[in-house]
C-alpha cells in the first residue's frame, strides 16, 4: 500500500496545489485502498494487486485539465492607453510605458528591464516600497511653518524644500543602483547630489556662484572618464570569467 | 480494451449513469463501470476523478463526505437536475452518433 500512496503523491507533485486537489488525492488514495483490498480478497499476491491499482490509475494529464478549468475561464486581455494586461489565473503580465510587471501565482511582483546586450533579466520586489515621498514633503511642509510661525525664520525656511529636493534625488538614485545591483549608478548619484549640494552651499554662504559653476563640467568630465573606465574594467573581468 | 481516448467526451455519460442509479463513490463507481462494461472499458482513477471534478464545476453532480463510522470517509457524488437533462442529452446525441458511425465501418472482418 505505502508503494501506491508513494505513486499518488509523485503523480499529485506536477499539480499545482490547491484544496481542491488535496481533496481529490485523499479520495482516490481511499478508493485505491479499497480497491487494493478487493483484490487481495480474490486471492492476488500483495504484488499483483499494487500492480494492478498502478496500471490503473493513469496520468496527470487529465487531472491537472480539469483542475484548472476554473482558473483557464479567468483568461482576459485589455488593451488601454496604459499599455496592455493579460490575466490567466493567478498570473498577470503589463506591458505599459512604465515597463514590463510580470505577477506570477502571487509570490511577488517581478519587473523585466532589458539589458544593454538585449536580453532580459528580472528582478522579484518584495514587500511593499518604503513610501519615502509620502513622508517627507508632509514633513517639509510641518517643518516649513513651524520655523516661520514659531521662529520667523522664513527666510531660511524654504532652505528645507531645497534640502527635501537633494535628499529626495540622494535617496532614489541609491534605491535605484540598489535595486538594479548597479553599484556605479549608486555612486554616481550620490556624488552629483553632493556637487548640487555643494554649489548650493558655497553660493550662499559665500556668493561664490559664479566661478563656482566650474564645478558641474569638471565633475561631469571624470565622471565620463570613470564611465568608461568602469565599463572597461567590468567587461575585462566579465572576459575572464568566461 | 478500449482507451479512454476512444471514450474521451463520454466518459461524463457514463459516470452519470451509474448515478442515475443513486449516490456513489469512487471505488464503487469504477467497479460499476468495469463490471457492466466486462472488463472492456477498465475507467482509469485520474479519469475517473477529473471527470468528477469537471461535472462538479459544470453543476452535473454534487458531492458530500458520507457517514462512515470507522476510519476516513469517503466522498460520495449526486447527480443534479442539470446532470439529468445533460445525461439525457447525451444518450440521444450518442443514439445519432451511432447510426453515423455504423454507416461508415464494416461489419464483415
Amino acid at each position: 500500500m505505502e508503494t501506491i500512496k508513494n505513486y499518488v503523491e509523485a503523480l499529485f507533485s506536477s499539480i499545482p496545489a490547491s484544496e481542491e486537489a488535496n481533496r481529490l488525492k485523499e479520495d482516490m488514495l481511499l478508493n485505491l485502498e479499497e480497491k487494493y483490498n478487493a483484490l487481495l480478497s480474490t486471492g492476488k499476491s500483495e504484488a499483483e494487486a499494487v500492480g494492478i491499482v498502478i496500471m490503473g490509475i493513469g496520468t496527470a494529464e487529465d487531472l491537472k485539465a480539469a483542475l484548472n478549468d476554473e482558473k483557464l475561464g479567468k483568461s482576459r486581455v485589455k488593451v488601454s492607453f496604459k499599455g496592455v494586461n493579460v490575466e490567466d489565473g493567478d498570473d498577470k503580465v503589463h506591458v505599459g510605458w512604465d515597463g514590463v510587471h510580470v505577477e506570477s501565482n502571487g509570490d511577488g511582483t517581478y519587473t523585466v528591464s532589458e539589458n544593454e546586450d538585449g536580453t532580459f533579466s528580472y528582478h522579484q520586489e518584495n514587500g511593499s516600497k518604503f513610501p519615502f515621498a509620502a513622508i517627507l514633503w508632509p514633513l517639509c511642509i510641518i517643518a516649513f511653518l513651524i520655523m516661520g510661525f514659531a521662529f520667523h525664520l522664513w527666510h531660511y525656511a524654504w532652505l528645507v524644500f531645497a534640502a527635501a529636493v537633494i535628499v529626495t534625488i540622494l535617496y532614489s538614485s541609491v534605491a535605484e543602483g540598489y535595486r538594479k545591483k548597479d553599484l556605479f549608478g549608486a555612486v554616481e548619484g550620490c556624488v552629483w547630489t553632493m556637487v548640487v549640494a555643494g554649489y548650493l552651499y558655497v553660493g550662499f554662504k559665500y556668493s561664490f556662484w559664479h566661478p563656482g559653476w566650474i564645478i558641474f563640467p569638471i565633475v561631469g568630465l571624470m565622471d565620463g572618464i570613470a564611465h568608461s573606465v568602469y565599463g572597461y574594467c567590468k567587461s575585462r573581468t566579465e572576459k575572464e570569467e568566461k | 480494451m478500449l482507451g479512454s481516448d476512444t471514450l474521451r467526451g463520454y466518459n461524463d455519460t457514463i459516470i452519470l449513469h451509474v448515478l442515475m442509479d443513486g449516490d456513489n463513490y469512487g471505488y464503487a463507481i469504477s467497479a460499476r463501470i468495469d463490471a457492466d462494461s466486462k472488463g472492456v472499458y477498465p475507467i482509469k482513477e485520474t479519469t475517473l476523478y477529473s471527470t468528477f471534478a469537471r461535472m462538479e464545476k459544470k453543476g452535473f453532480v454534487t458531492s458530500y463526505y458520507g457517514d462512515e463510522s470507522f476510519g476516513r470517509r469517503r466522498i460520495y457524488y449526486s447527480i443534479t437536475g442539470e446532470g439529468k437533462k445533460y445525461y439525457k442529452d447525451k444518450c440521444i446525441e450518442w443514439q445519432q452518433t451511432k447510426e453515423v458511425i455504423d454507416k461508415f465501418t464494416r461489419k464483415d472482418f
